[in-house]
């Protein structure tokens, strides 16, 4: 694992009722890079491949067991993302987000929803 | 970089009918000629129809962004998400960046919203950024809003 990713974290609001919509919110200190870069920006303004490509290709959003959203991404995604998404509360169970990104590394995050 | 500008309808179907070769660069080469019929757009912006409002996405984007390796967006459709009629999709795109596709985001009716947030990179100087929004019964339905990048982020 490089040293500049750090696990993902999640926040889910406390007071959530059944049937209505909450938000999740995840935060991935994961570096992003396009690898693009300009050899010559004033000549020639063309991008080519400069550094390798990293980044997060896919973010997996499960509610309880089922496979709710599923986030395909690419380069152009910034480093260090937060995702905010939504989910209509049916049932107490853990909300779980998995990460891959383009090396096939996986990471996982989970909190639990507590309905009021 | 020369920036180009899509800013009409039409030149929106002319960047999708040249994405059949450049946006599967990005791997996720989802846009060509034959999909390129299908998008439905506001006849009149500024007086929608009960349908449009319901399929258009709203694009939260700052008319300025300072870095552009981290502009904020959040994008929303105004859609009941029931079980038989749900937004699939919300996919955003830049034609005039390196990396056009920026991601496509996949929903269920379990989301109860179709609604996200996050941060993407946008070349340097004017650009305007296509966010295509697909129903799972009335096709795709795609709506921009235009940015400055101070300091491109690509």
């Amino acid at each position: 694992m490089a040293k500049n990713i750090k696990p993902p974290r999640m926040r889910i609001g406390r007071r959530i009722k059944k049937g209505e919509t909450f938000k999740v919110k995840v935060r991935f200190e994961h570096p992003s890079f396009t690898g693009l870069g300009q050899v010559e920006p004033e000549t020639n303004p063309m991008f080519n491949r400069a550094v390798p490509v990293t980044f997060l290709r896919n973010m997996l959003v499960y509610y309880g067991d089922d496979l709710v959203s599923r986030f395909s991404m690419t380069s152009a995604i910034a480093d260090n993302p937060l995702f905010t998404f939504k989910l209509r509360a049916t049932k107490e169970a853990p909300v779980k987000v998995v990460f891959i990104d383009n090396n096939g590394e996986r990471w996982e995050t989970s909190g639990d929803v507590k309905l009021s | 970089m020369v920036c180009k500008h899509v800013n009409s309808r039409r030149q929106f179907l002319r960047y999708v009918m040249i994405g059949g070769v450049a946006v599967p660069i990005t791997g996720l080469g989802v846009l060509n000629l034959a999909h390129a019929k299908a998008f439905n757009f506001a006849a009149d912006p500024d007086n929608l129809t009960d349908m449009e409002r319901m399929h258009l996405p709203q694009i939260t984007l700052p008319p300025v962004v300072e870095d552009g390796s981290q502009a904020p967006i959040q994008l929303t459709v105004d859609h009941p998400m029931e079980e038989d009629h749900y937004i699939k999709s919300i996919q955003i795109i830049n034609f005039t960046d390196p990396v056009q596709t920026k991601g496509k985001f996949y929903f269920t009716p379990a989301n109860g919203e179709p609604f996200i947030g996050t941060q993407i990179r946008l070349n340097g100087g004017e650009s305007s950024v296509w966010v295509v929004a697909e129903c799972n019964q009335h096709g795709k339905w795609a709506t921009s809003s235009n940015t400055k990048v101070a300091a491109g982020g690509c």
